[in-house]
């Protein structure tokens, strides 16, 4: 019997982009990386290209790291005591990309200036090699004042800042055009309004293809699927040939998952949920692994353990993708 | 012994009409008026939420609360709300232009036009034949060979005028009718009314009084009433004029004045008689002006939505609101004008033009009719553009509708400056550039007191082409634009015209607010349309004409009206405005019963979608609060317009 191929054929894929500029670019990172580039629904390779292997960014705090689960924090021993540290720490456990969190620029944890914020990414340029995502604390004013100091600071290094939302763009697209920079684009779990913020971006000047969608990201149990059904959709959308969701997609997976009291609580308060010290680096993988089906292109993680396990689920990923590529 | 405060009356004077009133101190500006019969216009009916009611004192003690709703300028200037104002002692008081009632509304009367060409479609004219005639006839004596009752004598007379059938006459009319035909000869001018298959022999007065035959149609819509005054011999509009509703003042929109119904024992009664007011307002206000009797008027033709016709006629609208949605009648029969408190001729009629369900009104059946959409062959597309924003698909085979629920805002309410399309009203806005005014028009040339729907919809587009908002609709501060600056509550606002800038009475400006109730208004419209397309399985493309109605005034720029998103973006000879299409309806209805029961065939052609409880509604309005289109490329020319 004949079975129907059911195989698409698309006429777009999703934006290639890459972070980082080597000395030869302007820059003095030793390593780029470049994500995107698929064109077919992740991972259905025999559609047409899977396109660049997602990266795994890891997440670095300058400061308030009391507020991460004590089971995550002993993973990093002594390392969590400055940015700088704890990015090359970052990097010896796998991360493709370090994801700075100024949350010490929020003004109920240190509210740092932004020349101390620059300085912090300066060193952590510095430390690392590996391309940057730097974050602000999320506190609107701040990071307006806090962000274009640090896209200066690391002016040529074509990092990717983050983020920029439908209600406040202006000064962190000026600052980012100004010192070449990459964007986050975040959108409250609503496909409308991520097209909004990729519109308003590009009105003041901001190439679409300099942009990386985050939907907002729920940990497992949390929303997760929501999340999955809206970035499928992007998807869909993008590969039909939308260029305002053409853009690679980031998953802020670590700090959803840690929050959720499945990984953090103990056996006595959850029994029948296995050991505690398990099941943390567990909800983080299973989370990430959601998001890599669902067309995930930068991952940001936490957990050695799930960095680890992520990045086998990656190598095996696109192993199976050569194997069905046409 | 002096008075004491309590008892004191005081003196209000009110210009520019000279009326006075005497009223106790302590009494509101706004009452002082009502009783000095001046009118002022409000919305909400004195609850000092509404902010349109604004006079300015030039003399005499006013006490009252401060308000959000003018600026220090102008209440250094002695503006007030009438309806916070309480009167203090001897006033002097100014009605200035946006507050007084009316002016025309500014639209070319192509009502006979209309009728002339009959519908927007071109068909054949119909031919002048009122629901309510007057028929000047002589009825011949009764003589021993011919003793039939002067009953019988009067009809076979009429037959031979108004044709056969079914002729009624109620007693008054026996009462009357002896003394009639003797008074002059036999000579007789007979009112009859069109009750479906019955005539109704209305009265009968001797000699020749069949002229003038005057019929009021009237747009009742839930923010604005309208209204025309028609001669039906000639077809000819007299005049014209509007007021807000009154209503407004137990809520913006239909669903919470059926809750006023539901929760209030006067509820109706209170709606009925705000709304039968400001008809009769209305229609007073016209026959004033042509120095008219209102027993020359024997109809008035009532199109309004669902709910405010049952408001209008005091059938009680609770069962609208409540599942299954049902109403008391859709297609209510003429009712005695009397017995609804509306002053016109007291043997005239009130003729209401169907509704299709309980949220697509006679007002829509007007626009089908004045269109002629029911009888197009290829499929066209009816938006109606108002407080609820009606869609009409069909051709001559079928028609599907729906209603959304838009708000006022582009009818005057719900925006700042916003006013109705009448006296001083800037309607039109062109070529604005940093540093330098706008150059405007607007209603009656006279000097701009307020912005009306059409402004708004160019204002905007201005604004996004300057970039002083971003397509969600923010005003930016960023580029150093010295109109842009933080009103009351620090809300931003851009300003259109400053005091006495070009003339204006007062600052002119759009708020951040403005906006909001603006995007949804027009987000609303347009997913309307989107949903009900896609469930027809229809495209834009399918349409071989959208043709867009609304009370705008006088033209709305339809490339603007796309480039806001408000219509949608198709070729532009495939985009028609047709004015107020629900009063034209009306006025055709007015003008030929045979229009009338039309009216009837196409109410009862159309199906109605529901929108609101149709799943993808919510995700195209959502996609629609953005300019001109989350969906960009569904707007192809703005698309171009903007690269």
């Amino acid at each position: 019997m004949n079975i129907q191929d059911t195989a698409q054929s698309w006429s777009a894929s999703i934006n290639e982009l890459t972070l980082g500029a080597t000395s030869a670019e302007g820059g003095t990172r030793a390593k780029t990386v470049t994500i995107g580039g698929g064109k077919c629904i992740p991972w259905l390779a025999y559609e047409g290209s899977v396109g660049h292997r997602p990266a795994i960014a890891v997440e670095v705090w300058d400061a308030g790291m009391g507020a991460w689960p004590a089971a995550l924090l002993e993973q990093y021993g002594d390392a969590t005591s400055d940015a700088a540290t704890w990015a090359k720490k970052a990097v010896e456990l796998g991360a493709d990309i370090v994801a700075l969190r100024l949350m010490g620029t929020h003004p109920d944890m240190g509210d740092a200036s932004p020349d101390e914020a620059a300085a912090t990414v300066k060193a952590v340029l510095d430390a690392v090699d590996v391309p940057l995502i730097v974050w602000g604390c999320d506190v609107e004013e701040k990071d307006n004042t806090v962000l274009p100091k640090c896209c200066e600071a690391a002016k040529g290094e074509n990092c990717l800042f983050g983020t920029i939302k439908e209600k406040n763009y202006r000064t962190l697209v000026a600052s980012c055009l100004a010192d070449g920079h990459k964007l986050i684009a975040e959108s409250p779990l609503d496909i409308n309004i991520a097209k909004q913020v990729n519109i308003l971006a590009h009105d003041v000047g901001f190439p679409l293809e300099n942009l990386v969608i985050f939907p907002t990201t729920a940990a497992l149990g949390y929303g997760l699927e929501y999340v999955f059904s809206i970035m499928e959709r992007g998807r869909l959308a993008a590969l039909g040939g939308d260029p305002l969701l053409q853009q690679p997609v980031l998953c802020d997976v670590g700090l959803q998952a840690w929050r959720a009291k499945e990984a953090v609580a103990s056996e006595e308060a959850l029994p029948g949920f296995g050991p505690a010290a398990e099941r943390g680096p567990l909800w983080e993988t299973i989370s990430a692994t959601n998001y890599l089906q669902a067309g995930a292109d930068i991952l940001v993680l936490r957990h050695p353990a799930a960095i680890t396990t992520t990045r086998d689920a990656i190598d095996r990923l696109v192993e199976g993708a050569a194997a069905l590529a046409v | 012994m002096t008075n004491s405060g309590q008892d004191r009356t005081c003196t209000v004077s009110f210009a520019p009409s000279g009326s006075k009133a005497e009223v106790p101190i302590g009494v509101t500006i706004l009452a002082a008026a009502r009783e000095a019969g001046v009118y002022v216009e409000n919305l909400c009916g004195g609850e000092g939420v509404c902010g349109k009611c604004r006079v300015i004192v030039r003399s005499g003690i006013v006490r009252g609360e401060t308000t959000n709703y003018l600026t220090r300028e102008e209440i250094k200037e002695g503006y007030v709300l009438a309806c916070e104002g309480r009167v203090g002692g001897d006033l002097l008081v100014d009605v200035p232009p946006e507050s007084q009632l009316y002016g025309r509304v500014r639209e070319p009367d192509i009502a006979e036009l209309r009728l002339k060409q009959r519908t927007v479609l071109e068909r054949q004219p119909a031919k002048l034949d009122p629901p309510v005639n007057k028929y000047h006839f002589t009825v011949p004596p009764a003589t021993l060979e011919n003793s039939r009752a002067d009953m019988e004598r009067l009809e076979h007379e009429l037959r031979k005028v108004n044709g056969g059938g079914h002729y009624q006459a109620g007693l008054k009319v026996g009462q009357r009718l002896p003394g009639a035909i003797r008074a002059s000869n036999g000579e007789v001018t007979v009112t009859v009314a069109h009750r479906g298959a019955l005539n109704e022999i209305v009265d009968v007065v001797g000699g020749d009084r069949s002229k003038p035959n005057l019929a009021v149609a009237v747009d009742v819509g839930t923010t604005s009433v309208i209204a025309h005054l028609v001669e039906v011999s000639t077809g000819q509009t007299l005049g014209t004029d509007a007021k807000y509703n009154s209503q407004a003042a137990y809520g913006a929109d239909v669903l919470r004045r059926i809750i006023h119904c539901t929760e209030h024992p006067d509820g109706l009664a209170q709606l009925h008689a705000m709304v039968t007011d400001d008809i009769n307002i209305l229609i007073q206000e016209l026959l004033n002006k042509f120095r008219l009797s209102k027993n020359y008027v024997t109809q008035v033709v009532i199109a309004g939505n669902t709910t405010i016709l049952h408001t209008v006629l005091g059938l009680n609208p609770e069962w609208i609101r409540r599942e299954p949605y049902v109403g008391v009648t859709y297609s209510p029969p003429p009712f005695r004008a009397a017995e609804l408190g509306i002053t016109i001729s007291p043997r005239g009629l009130v003729y209401s033009m169907p509704c299709v369900s309980s949220f697509v009104g006679g007002d829509i059946t007007a626009g089908v009719l004045a269109t002629g959409l029911h009888e197009s062959d290829a499929p066209r597309m009816l938006i109606d553009i108002g407080t609820n924003g009606e869609i009409v698909i069909g051709n001559k085979d079928w028609m599907v509708c729906a209603s959304a629920s838009a708000g006022p805002a582009f009818e005057g309410g719900e925006t700042r400056d916003g006013m109705r399309a009448t006296r001083g009203a800037i309607d039109h806005l062109r070529g604005w550039r940093v540093g330098h005014p706008f150059t405007f028009s607007t209603v009656g040339d006279e000097a701009p007191c307020g912005l009306c729907g059409t402004a708004y919809v160019d204002l905007l587009v201005q604004m996004l082409r300057l970039g002083v908002m971003d397509k969600t609709g923010r005003i930016n501060t960023d580029n150093g634009v010295d109109r842009i600056r933080k009103g009351v509550d620090d809300v931003l606002e851009f300003v259109v015209l400053e005091a006495g800038e070009k003339g204006a009475t007062r600052q002119l400006a759009i708020t951040q607010n403005d906006i909001a109730n603006l995007l949804r208004a027009k987000a609303a419209v347009y997913a309307a349309t989107k949903v009900l397309l896609n469930s027809l399985g229809l495209q834009m493309s399918d349409l071989k004409e959208i043709l867009v109605a609304g009370a705008f005034g006088n033209f709305l720029d339809l490339e603007n009206a796309v480039a806001i998103g408000l219509l949608p973006d198709v070729p532009g000879e495939r985009l028609r405005f047709v004015g107020n299409a629900c009063i034209i309806g009306a006025k055709m209805a007015a003008l030929s019963r045979e229009r009338y029961d039309e009216a009837q065939q196409i109410a009862n052609a159309m199906t109605y979608f529901e929108l609101s409880t149709d799943p993808t509604f919510m995700e195209a309005f959502t996609s629609a609060c953005f300019f001109p289109h989350t969906n960009i490329e569904e707007f192809p020319s703005v698309m171009a317009t903007m690269s």
